[in-house]
């Protein structure tokens, strides 16, 4: 199993498309604090309502609603997608099947890859964040967050944005297992990309609490730390995402042979 | 020869799958902006302009989809008709026979213009008909950028412009993402290039009032800035058009489509390809 890891992630690195999203992980929250605190200003960040200033602390958590949006519908759809369905489509994909692997576990190591460097783009980027915090930011002993009514001392804060990354870590997750699924329903790159896409959207506009957890992960992130949330809601999506997992693992353990 | 040549691309347009339901999901498209002005007409007043009815049900959901789904389906079309076949060489098999390079680029733009135009013609025939059955009828609507309330000739001049601009705006970023097609080696180069485009422009859109803090949005000045945008003209300058405020984003959107048609067809025509 290591090794099928280790060579999924050296297929993975090999790619231009990955050094790219690197990149950008890295430019991106860069290019927000060029924009939104040297340009415009913006010395605060709103939750339900109630203004919190921005300090070197928090300011990691206050700068993802862009960051999301992003991610969870461009970027992140088009570097699974990449990666799981190019090499079905184009064949490549038929090498790796022929050696002496269960399939169900080749696919694993492909998530557990692809999980692993997701998680390293997340920790870049809040590495950045947190030094453009610290450089930047007004320093502060400690700091408040919503709906938590003692004030957080470095240890602390810390240990609060760690859990808010987790959540977006989960919540991105899920993009996942619906681009395993389609790239193994509909063969093609485009057409996993835009699927999975089109899903999310459709979602969007059918579900409100979905709505919420995809486009406002930051306040849904907020509000599940600070025990405000319906935890019902996200107890659901991430049912569904494990359901959509199970699916998809199932399918390709039957049909990868017949597909590449 | 050159009506065989059309005739023949045609059929290969239909004969794929993927651009079928590129029509069909069409009516997708229109149950979900049904969706959304249904949920939007509880709290709007028949009087907003948020407020859907049978009168302008088919400007606001273009208007709301012309962004997301339509692009969506215009860089479908492009991917499949242009990088598919020219990155993979399968138009190699078409040059065996005595085919001209330029003639066949001639024709595959002719057939994706026809069948962009036939898109845009299914949106408006089936949200028509959808806000005909489920929104409430109403003699007189408002319009985008216009006060006051318009009777059904204003409304139906005004969406003949709406749907022309709205027209040439998909046809010049689908000429955009051609010639990215052509350009590029894979599909995901293709996909991120065209996002990073959309996602440039909306960059640009923002930055553009900012720059001009003391100008109206209105304003003349800041209206020429953002038609170098094709995302503002999908979002609000086909409204600024259809309301007669100006006639910059036509020629904007004219000049940006030959300039990167041309781009396109030298790149499509270039002798390196037939070696």
């Amino acid at each position: 199993m290591l090794r099928i890891i280790k060579s999924e992630f050296g297929r993975m690195f090999y790619k231009k498309s990955t050094k790219i999203i690197y990149a950008i992980t890295i430019l991106f929250p860069i290019l927000i604090f060029y924009f939104f605190q040297q340009r415009w200003g913006n010395d605060y960040y709103t939750v339900d309502g109630v203004q919190y200033s921005l300090n070197n602390l928090n300011y990691p958590v206050t700068q993802m609603l862009e960051f999301n949006a992003l991610f969870i519908f461009i970027i992140l759809p088009l570097f699974f997608s990449e990666s799981l369905s190019s090499e079905i489509d184009s064949g490549g994909y038929k090498m790796i099947l022929l050696r002496p692997f269960k399939k169900w576990k080749l696919l694993i190591g492909k998530w557990i890859a692809l999980m692993l460097t997701y998680m390293s783009m997340l920790l870049f980027v809040f590495l950045i964040n947190s030094l453009i915090g610290y450089l930047f930011m007004p320093n502060v002993e400690y700091t408040s967050y919503y709906n938590i009514n003692e004030n957080l001392y470095l240890f602390d804060s810390i240990f609060y944005n760690l859990k808010f990354y987790s959540i977006i870590f989960i919540v991105h997750l899920s993009i996942l297992p619906i681009i395993s699924l389609l790239s193994i329903l509909f063969k093609k790159t485009f057409l996993s990309f835009f699927g999975s896409i089109a899903l999310l959207v459709g979602g969007i506009y059918i579900s409100v609490p979905l709505q919420n957890i995809l486009f406002n992960t930051p306040d849904v992130a907020y509000s599940i730390i600070g025990g405000t949330y319906e935890l019902i809601n996200m107890l659901i999506f991430i049912f569904v995402t494990f359901l959509i997992f199970g699916v998809s693992l199932w399918m390709w353990n039957k049909r990868i042979g017949s597909i590449v | 020869m050159f009506k065989s040549l059309f005739i023949y691309e045609f059929e290969k347009f239909w004969f794929k799958k993927i651009n079928v339901v590129c029509f069909i999901a069409i009516l997708i498209v229109n149950f979900l902006a049904l969706k959304f002005a249904l949920q939007s007409n509880k709290t709007a007043e028949m009087t907003d302009i948020v407020f859907s009815s049978s009168l302008n049900f088919h400007i606001t959901s273009l208007q709301e989809m012309l962004i997301t789904a339509f692009n969506a389906i215009v860089i479908t079309f492009c991917i499949l008709s242009f990088h598919e076949e020219y990155r993979k060489g399968y138009l190699r098999m078409t040059f065996t026979r005595g085919i001209s390079i330029s003639k066949l680029y001639i024709a595959k733009s002719l057939v994706m213009c026809l069948n962009i135009f036939l898109i845009i013609l299914i949106h408006c025939i089936v949200s028509l008909l959808f806000a005909l059955i489920f929104l409430p009828k109403a003699n007189v609507s408002p319009l985008f950028f216009k006060e006051g309330l318009y009777s059904v000739i204003d409304v139906i001049l005004f969406s003949i412009k709406y749907y022309i601009l709205a027209y040439l705006s998909l046809l010049t970023f689908g000429s955009i993402i051609e010639f990215l097609s052509i350009k590029c080696k894979s599909i995901a180069g293709v996909l991120g290039l065209s996002l990073g485009f959309v996602f440039l422009n909306i960059v640009y859109i923002a930055y553009v009032p900012i720059v001009f803090k003391n100008y109206a949005d209105s304003d003349p000045i800041v209206l020429n800035y953002s038609s170098i945008s094709t995302m503002f003209i999908q979002a609000k300058g086909a409204a600024y058009f259809a309301a007669e405020i100006t006639d910059v984003f036509l020629y904007s959107m004219i000049i940006i489509f030959l300039i990167f048609k041309s781009l396109s067809y030298l790149a499509f025509t270039n002798k390196h390809y037939l070696e």
